[in-house]
């Protein structure tokens, strides 16, 4: 075949533009670190890395909700506790109030101290987390759902359960309402009961209804605290399989977008190497002619 | 016994035939560098003898043509390659726009905004109550519209610089067109024997190449030289007579009509025209419309379960409000919900109107902003098999492999072009080396014909002054 200088010229430049095309995509991926700057590099992994990013954004999201949760569910708990602590206190002095040796004025010394704890458990009910009622139902703001006057307390909030999303689809309550806690249990009754009899001397009412009532209202608070333990369990587990999941998706993110650095540098040298080559072959071929030796 | 000056003439001959050697060999040195020239070669041949007495005497040398050294076959085969890399490079480039525009896999991408989107509703799911929440909701909300605004201006900006290009390529193919009838003309009153205009035709050849890029045409040489020019069957030239294209813009779209028939369709196959043509209807059909549908669905979906859900204030009447601005019902039918999606001015003003709740007086209620969060999960899309993710992705993944595809194309259809180049080069390409021997081997021929004259002379020198 007949070789030609313009041939030459074309074939050096073509190879020194496929260089610089290599070179520049090569350095295009170590100054992003990543594998892929657009989807036609690669549209499989493209969408793959779309996909994943998405995945793991709900991840991010879900864990947020857990946490959430996790924080109401324990500062309810902890609520509910003073709450059995309240009605056990509450026992106690049921038991030394209805007892025939007390001293004249020391039962009015007991029914001051109900009065007392019936003014904590409003408060109780009354608890708030990040400025939102937690025992008022859909009721958060506004005026506190537990209302005390005189001997009747009142409950202004509603029955409403607060649910959210732990996982895409599955929805839990995260609420016990003041209704269920409070009033179902009836353990305004019962105190107020407790103190007009201690006001009133009848400790055949207290033996009789008052401690029963207690511990009834007791049994049903309990129920509803292992209810949010059991919640509370269910949190924990979700919690550790999501940043499980996190992880290998991470993991499989990082193995799809993310370049192996130390591969792409030494590449990078090979192809510089080679285009260096190329430039110094052109400047040694494109250079002389014929011409060059004619007087 | 043949004249005592017969020797000159044949020297004469010598040294002329030399000299046109050298003119040629001038000629293809100073068009080393010419796009489109063929090398060009004096064909000597020698002259018809005559006989004298018993002998028969060669009487000498003569320049019969000049060649045009040029392989038509790979002209043909450059031209069909030319039509696909035309084709293939108008793909690449705007598909490459578009891939900009999207600018996917990122965090700037449309589908990182969706995410935030959502995760805003779960947010306000869990926080209906919380003011900072809601007016991070409002924004991420209004992110993603204007997201969707700007990847539909992004797009429908491609599809009017594709336009204007079809306009300028429309043009480029009928100045090139008009410049190739003339050139037949040109051919044709300077074609006398068998001497051929070769820098003419090596001009026409070199246009038709380049028009070949623009358009696909099928040549076809008629009498005289002259060859005859079809696009989609149709003679946009014909001998020295040219009829060009026109570029129909119209609401439907744009059209490439033949001047020579303006009301019938012509069928414009391959090249830079038909890749333009090509991309633009698949960016109109699938990118700019899935968008529209994508915002649509968007729009409904969330202005559905909104409207049934109360807001912050204490107004129980106070449902019925959408989230995004409204679709006009009927839908116009040039109207693009993606262009046009907006969150709604009242909830831009008052993220209090958020209606998380779905009972009134009911602040703590995240349900209607929890359900409208469980749409990122929801079939939607696609007759209700895709959700809104998947029905973007599924548009960047087609994105990614036609544009891949055309990177593909681009890149082998180029690797063959260079391989063409290089093979006609070798047949009609100047060779410098090449040339300056031949200029030595005319010199030293020219030299000796100039020997052989001053020989002859003092011969006659001898002859005329000497004898006697």
């Amino acid at each position: 075949m007949r070789v030609t200088n313009k041939m030459i010229k074309m074939n050096s430049l073509d190879s020194l533009q496929q260089n610089l095309n290599k070179l520049s995509r090569l350095q295009d991926q170590l100054g992003s670190g990543k594998n892929i700057s657009r989807p036609s590099d690669d549209p499989i992994l493209a969408t793959r890395a779309m996909d994943l990013n998405g995945t793991l954004a709900e991840i991010t999201q879900y864990t947020k909700n857990v946490d959430d949760n996790i924080s109401w569910l324990d500062f309810t708990d902890s609520s509910l506790n003073d709450v059995t602590n309240i009605i056990h206190r509450s026992k106690e002095l049921a038991v030394e109030g209805a007892s025939d040796a007390l001293a004249e004025g020391s039962r009015d010394a007991i029914a001051a101290e109900v009065d007392q704890l019936i003014e904590q458990l409003v408060s109780i009910g009354n608890s708030s987390l990040g400025g939102r009622y937690i025992f008022a139902g859909f009721k958060t703001k506004g005026d506190n759902p537990f209302q005390r006057t005189g001997d009747t307390v009142s409950y202004n909030g509603d029955s409403g359960k607060i649910r959210r999303e732990i996982s895409p689809g599955v929805e839990m309550a995260v609420n016990v309402t003041g209704k269920e806690v409070f009033m179902d249990s009836g353990i305004f009754d019962t105190l107020t009961e407790l103190k007009d009899a201690l006001n009133n001397a009848d400790t055949d009412k207290i033996t009789s209804d008052v401690i029963g009532q207690l511990e009834d209202s007791l049994d049903k608070v309990l129920t509803g605290r292992s209810e949010m333990g059991a919640k509370s369990r269910r949190m924990e587990l979700a919690k550790e399989r999501i940043s499980r999941d996190e992880i290998n998706f991470k993991n499989l993110l990082s193995q799809f977008q993310d370049i192996d650095v130390a591969e792409i540098a030494v590449e990078l040298q090979m192809q510089q190497n080679i285009y260096q080559t190329a430039l110094s072959a052109m400047a040694k071929t494109i250079q002389p002619s014929l011409i060059n030796f004619l007087r | 016994m043949s004249s005592s000056f017969f020797g000159l003439n044949i020297a004469l001959k010598g040294l002329q035939a030399q000299q046109k050697g050298m003119e040629v060999t001038g000629h293809n040195i100073a068009n080393a560098n010419t796009e489109g020239y063929s090398r060009q070669q004096a064909v000597l041949v020698q002259d018809r003898s005559i006989e004298i007495g018993d002998l028969r005497l060669g009487t000498g040398v003569d320049v019969a043509t000049v060649r045009r050294m040029r392989d038509d076959f790979l002209d043909a085969q450059s031209q069909s390659n030319n039509t696909q890399l035309g084709f293939w490079e108008a793909k690449q480039d705007m598909l490459g726009q578009v891939e900009l525009t999207y600018m996917e896999p990122s965090d700037n991408g449309l589908a990182n905004m969706m995410t935030q989107f959502w995760d805003g509703w779960q947010e306000l799911s869990k926080n209906p109550e919380n003011s900072a929440v809601r007016v991070s909701l409002v924004q991420n909300a209004n992110a993603l519209a204007s997201g969707i605004n700007k990847v539909h201006s992004d797009l429908t900006n491609i599809v009017e610089s594709i336009e204007d290009s079809a306009g300028k390529t429309v043009q480029d193919i009928n100045t090139k067109l008009d410049q190739i009838a003339q050139l037949n003309g040109q051919i044709r009153s300077s074609q006398t024997g068998n001497q051929a205009p070769n820098d003419l035709l090596d001009k026409r050849t070199l246009l038709i190449d380049q028009l070949s890029q623009l358009v696909g045409i099928q040549v076809q040489p008629t009498e005289s030289g002259m060859v005859d020019i079809y696009v989609g069957g149709r003679p946009l030239v014909s001998g020295t007579d040219f009829q060009g294209l026109t570029l129909d813009r119209n609401d439907a779209g744009i059209e490439v009509k033949w001047a020579g028939a303006p009301t019938e369709d012509l069928t414009i196959s391959g090249g830079k025209l038909k890749g333009l043509l090509d991309v633009r209807q698949e960016i109109k059909d699938t990118y700019l419309n899935n968008l529209d549908t994508l915002a649509a669905v968007l729009i409904d979906k969330v202005n559905t379960l909104h409207r049934s859900g109360f807001d912050l204030t204490d107004d129980v009447d106070n449902t019925g409000n959408n989230f995004f601005e409204s679709l006009p019902s009927p839908t116009p039918d040039n109207y693009s919900a993606a262009a046009n999606i907006k969150v709604s001015d009242q909830i831009l003003n008052d993220p209090g109107k958020l209606a998380a709740a779905s009972l009134a007086d009911s602040a703590g209620d995240g349900s209607i902003a929890l359900e409208i969060a469980q749409l990122k999960q929801a079939a939607v899309l696609n007759g209700d098999t895709a959700t809104f993710d998947e029905f973007y992705t599924d548009d960047i993944s087609r994105l990614g492999v036609n544009a891949q595809e055309a990177n593909r194309m681009v890149e082998n259809i180029d690797a063959m072009k260079q391989q063409l180049q290089v093979r006609q080069e070798a047949v009609a390409g100047v060779s410098l080396d090449e040339e300056m021997t031949n200029l030595m081997q005319y010199q030293h021929a020219f030299s000796a014909a100039a020997k052989v004259v001053s020989a002859i002379d003092e011969m006659l020198n001898v002859l005329i002054n000497r004898m006697g």
